[in-house]
């Protein structure tokens, strides 16, 4: 394994889950994703994240409301676990500690 | 409205139901449908659509993919690992045919592999420059055919420069000495070279050869500096620092080093040690002349600019006009350009290394394919032959319930372990073993590249194709003979795939007669070469080379010497060395129409008689007692002319009427280069006062050791400091058949190879033919069959089928030698008795097999073989 640390693009899905709590399913993650961070990822990369993290235990995930829409199919809409939460608090962390380590960057 | 749901394109639908795992379809498939309603708001059906399908195959990656659970998945592991074990046994238990298979493929995959690297090598000539496409040589003559002559006149690379703005620059090179070899002194060390050359210091720029010391804008820039490659600066100076010592050339002459460069590759059409400036052209050489237009004896190379047309500079250059001066113009329509590429593929006269025949790619690849696929058909016949034992376990395997498609791949996985088996041992065969012999017989420098696509892909394609295409044929004999037969006892090894094996067999045969027939008629043709007459005698004449000038000044007196030995008979002076004579020169007669350059050979007035050259016209006599030089001309010289009688009439080598001297004499045609060609014209220029650099001896015969030893010691009286050196002129003129001896070699070690290939299939076939007939073989025993009838039984089918190879090769081999031969001004022709003699012999071969197996069918015993029946 490569060791226990968030991907950047990992870190981006599973914010965007935890933001969109309920509606948490691949095209609205995608649509977050474009909206909030002006990006555009295709759908299968974030699927194929997402069942990684779920590999990992940081997401869960269930099959819900089947509506008209999508061909009358469920979606399977994911939720960040407690261990995720931890790992993005440490991640941010970490990441704050490195920043407030170097001056130059501070005034910023 | 109502409109009809939009629905995206079926076929996407679908496919991603089928490789998406059961468990993320619906969240997938889900997403995927919501995405196409959104683009459909927005965007145009066509467009919604070719999104939709683009953003479904991105779904189509490892990671989804791994998701998906195979349910079979534990089962076929026991079953591949089931097919693995049964295969291994079936190969251990038939050790000897499985030895066979291997070292029978092995050696067809090695004869591939070695050919394929060395057709790659003899194309990599020349390309390792980086101008290499851009690099043109100045030749004249008829410059497609190979009949071109690759060295033009000093003054007209610079005058073409100047004239033609796409040549970039030009760079002049000769070697200091037409005879082979030069002395080189440092201090007391004094090496004969062989490749010490004038070239203009363009040279380094244009062809990628790297200083190791000095500066290439530099080092040659003045006429008393040489520059040396790597090897010989450490032959000659060891550990010291080349740079700034003296290097005394012919005794005469003092160069300083300014440079070293890095010994040339070993794949250069040319290949020098030694690199001094041309401008020290008139200084070194003795007839050198940087302003004469007629002495087409050095090589020219250009550089074109980037994007110039060879076609349009060489327009260029056969328009450009030069005025000699009294009303003279050069002519240059006949001046061409060859590309750098092409060097080594175009036999011209000239050439520093022995151009490299293309035709041979072809004759080597085609007899290694040869040889793959009979090692092939030996692989199929003997797996086919072997499997008939195995026929049951397929049967028991359908019983248990295997698919055709299992059982079929099982027979690809038993080929292609074979196949790899057979792919290491021929590496490991060509590393060790046949790479070195190679380079041997081939003078290259070939080594196995791993790193190179091609080669595996070369490689990698083999085995593909061996273990397919075996491997679906051995299952498909299989199931053609019913392998459930097998279990309820009905089952016959009966006639399958015959008519297949058969005309595998039959095609193995034909290859083998076609090169048994090659191998012995090219043997024959190189026979032929070495006693053809060749107009002057060459066995029994030594040659001494004298390499320096103080040896050329003494060579009156060491000739003097050298008639004293007892056993020498006639002692003449020359510049002749075979395959050489590379001077040429335009020349002059009285109501001469058209410029025309014939060789020069510098002679002294014994040679005629030394090599025992018959005169036509003149009189030995007066041509030995004459003070000045005088000129005999060759029959094909006077016939290019165009004289009846040439005797007396004016002729000049050298410039003009002013120069002119009377013919002295004609001399029947002698081949001066290799019978290749026919005659050239060409000019014997006798001066009996001048300075040669070769010693024709004859000897009387007797004990030639000894009369050598004799004449060493008369050498070394005269020049106690020098090497005697000397070489034998039959063995000189064998070295210009150089290639055809490779050749003749190769193909026959090939054929051998083939031979010994076809000998073992046979005898593998001939094995199980008796094995599957034991049965039959007893009961024909029991009713008293006769050995004769035995032997005719079971060669009875290898008999036809030969025949039928026969009628199929002998007229394929007479069309292909035929082509061959035509290659060479004087050949054989190919002889009935040669192919009789063959036929006879693979008869022979296979009734002596058939024979061997008769022997052992006698000591079969009839109770033991129809005890079960």
């Amino acid at each position: 394994m490569k060791g226990n640390y968030l991907g950047e693009f990992e870190e981006l899905v599973m914010l965007t889950c935890v933001l969109l709590k309920d509606e948490a399913y691949g095209i609205r993650i995608v649509q977050e994703i474009k909206t909030h961070m002006d990006r555009t990822v295709n759908l299968s990369a974030v699927h194929v994240t997402l069942y990684r993290l779920e590999d990992k235990g940081l997401v869960t995930s269930s099959m819900e409301g089947a509506t008209a829409q999508r061909g009358g199919r469920r979606k399977r809409v994911f939720q960040v676990t407690s261990l995720g939460i931890r790992m993005l608090r440490e991640t941010n962390e970490k990441r704050q500690n490195l920043w407030n380590m170097i001056p130059e960057l501070k005034g910023l | 409205m109502q409109h009809p749901e939009p629905q995206p394109p079926k076929w996407v639908l679908r496919f991603v139901q089928w490789f998406c795992p059961a468990q993320l379809e619906e969240g997938i498939l889900g997403d995927l449908l919501e995405q196409y309603e959104i683009n459909r708001t927005a965007k145009s059906r066509f467009w919604s659509n070719w999104l939709f399908t683009y953003n479904s195959f991105r779904f189509l990656r490892y990671s989804i993919l791994k998701r998906k659970h195979y349910t079979q998945r534990s089962n076929s592991i026991a079953m591949f690992k089931n097919y693995f074990i049964t295969s291994v046994r079936s190969l251990l238990k038939q050790k000897f045919y499985f030895g066979l298979n291997v070292l029978g493929l092995s050696i067809g995959i090695a004869a591939c592999l070695l050919c394929y690297l060395h057709i790659d090598y003899e194309l990599s000539y020349d390309q390792y420059n980086s101008k290499a496409d851009r690099i043109h040589r100045l030749i004249t003559g008829d410059l497609k055919a190979g009949k071109g002559w690759v060295m033009v006149s000093a003054p007209m690379p610079p005058t073409l420069q100047q004239n033609i703005p796409e040549i970039e620059a030009y760079a002049r090179l000769t070697n200091i000495t037409k005879d082979p070899q030069i002395t080189v002194a440092y201090e007391r060390t004094t090496f004969s070279e062989k490749q010490f050359y004038l070239a203009d210091p363009a040279i380094l720029e244009m062809f990628d050869l790297p200083l190791i010391r000095g500066e290439k804008s530099q080092v040659l820039a003045d006429m008393n500096s040489v520059i040396l490659s790597e090897s010989s600066a450490e032959k000659y100076f060891g550990l010291d620092d080349p740079i700034g010592k003296t290097l005394r050339v012919d005794d005469q002459h003092d160069f300083q080093v300014t440079g070293v460069f890095a010994d040339v590759p070993f794949n250069s059409h040319f290949d020098f040690d030694f690199l001094i400036s041309f401008q020290n052209l008139e200084r070194v050489i003795s007839n050198g002349n940087l302003n004469s237009w007629g002495q087409f004896n050095y090589f020219a190379y250009l550089q074109l600019a980037e994007g110039a047309d060879p076609a349009n500079v060489q327009a260029k250059i056969q328009e450009t006009e030069i005025n000699l001066g009294e009303n003279r113009n050069m002519d240059l329509s006949r001046i061409g350009i060859q590309p750098l590429s092409e060097i080594h593929f175009v036999d011209n006269r000239g050439n520093i290394k022995p151009a490299y025949n293309a035709k041979y790619i072809y004759i080597y690849g085609a007899i290694a394919l040869a040889i793959l696929f009979i090692s092939f058909i030996n692989f199929v016949n003997l797996s086919i032959a072997a499997s008939t034992k195995r026929i049951k376990e397929v049967g028991v395997r359908k019983v248990v319930g295997a698919g055709r498609g299992q059982l079929i791949l099982q027979f690809i996985a038993e080929s292609f372990l074979i196949a790899l088996f057979a792919v290491v041992v021929a590496l490991v065969l060509s590393q060790y073993l046949l790479i070195p012999a190679v380079n041997e017989l081939m003078n290259s420098r070939v080594v196995i590249d791993f790193s190179d696509p091609l080669m595996l892909t070369v490689l990698l394609g083999m085995l593909g194709i061996i273990a397919i295409g075996s491997g679906s044929y051995i299952a498909w004999f299989i199931f053609s003979s019913q392998p459930i037969s097998a279990l309820k006892g009905t089952y016959k090894a009966g006639n399958k795939g015959k008519v297949f094996k058969n005309i595998l067999l039959g095609l193995q045969f034909c290859i083998s007669t076609v090169l048994i027939l090659s191998s012995l008629f090219i043997y024959q043709q190189l026979q032929y070469l070495g006693e053809k007459d060749l107009g002057m005698s060459k066995d029994q004449i030594v040659n001494v080379s004298l390499s320096n000038k103080t040896a050329q000044d003494k060579a009156d007196v060491i000739a003097g010497a050298f008639r004293q030995v007892s056993g020498v008979r006639n002692v003449a002076q020359s510049n002749f060395i075979p395959g050489g004579a590379n001077w040429n020169q335009t020349v002059w007669w009285e109501g001469q129409e058209e410029g025309l350059s014939m060789f020069l050979i510098m002679v002294d007035p014994h040679f005629i008689e030394t090599v025992d050259m018959e005169l036509v016209e003149g009189d030995i006599d007066r041509i030995r007692s004459a003070e000045g030089s005088q000129l005999i001309l060759n029959e094909a010289a006077v016939k290019r002319i165009g004289w009846d009688n040439a005797l007396g009439k004016p002729f000049s080598v050298s410039g003009g009427q002013s120069s002119a001297l009377p013919v002295a004499g004609v001399v029947k045609d002698y081949n001066f280069r290799s019978l290749h060609h026919a005659v050239d014209p060409c000019v014997l220029v006798v001066r009996p006062k001048a300075a040669h650099s070769q010693l024709a001896v004859r000897v009387a015969g007797g004990e030639m050791r000894q009369v050598l030893s004799q004449m060493q010691d008369a050498y070394q009286q005269v020049l106690p400091e020098m090497q005697f050196e000397y070489s034998f002129m039959d063995e000189s003129f064998a070295i210009l058949y150089d290639a055809e001896m490779r050749t003749s070699k190769i193909v026959g070690a090939l054929t051998v190879v083939a031979i010994v290939l076809a000998v073992l299939g046979l005898y593998a076939l001939l094995t199980f033919a008796v094995q599957e007939r034991t049965r039959e073989l007893a009961i024909r025993k029991v009713l008293g069959i006769k050995l004769k009838q035995t032997l005719f039984l079971l060669s009875g089918n290898y008999v036809r089928l030969l025949i039928v190879a026969n009628l199929v090769a002998i007229p394929l081999t007479w069309y292909m030698l035929d082509g061959w031969l035509n290659n060479f001004n004087y050949r054989i022709s190919l002889g009935v008795a040669t192919f009789a003699v063959t036929i006879l012999l693979t008869f022979l071969l296979i009734y002596g097999i058939a024979a061997l197996k008769t022997m052992q069918s006698t000591r079969i015993n009839p109770t033991r073989a129809l005890r079960h029946d």
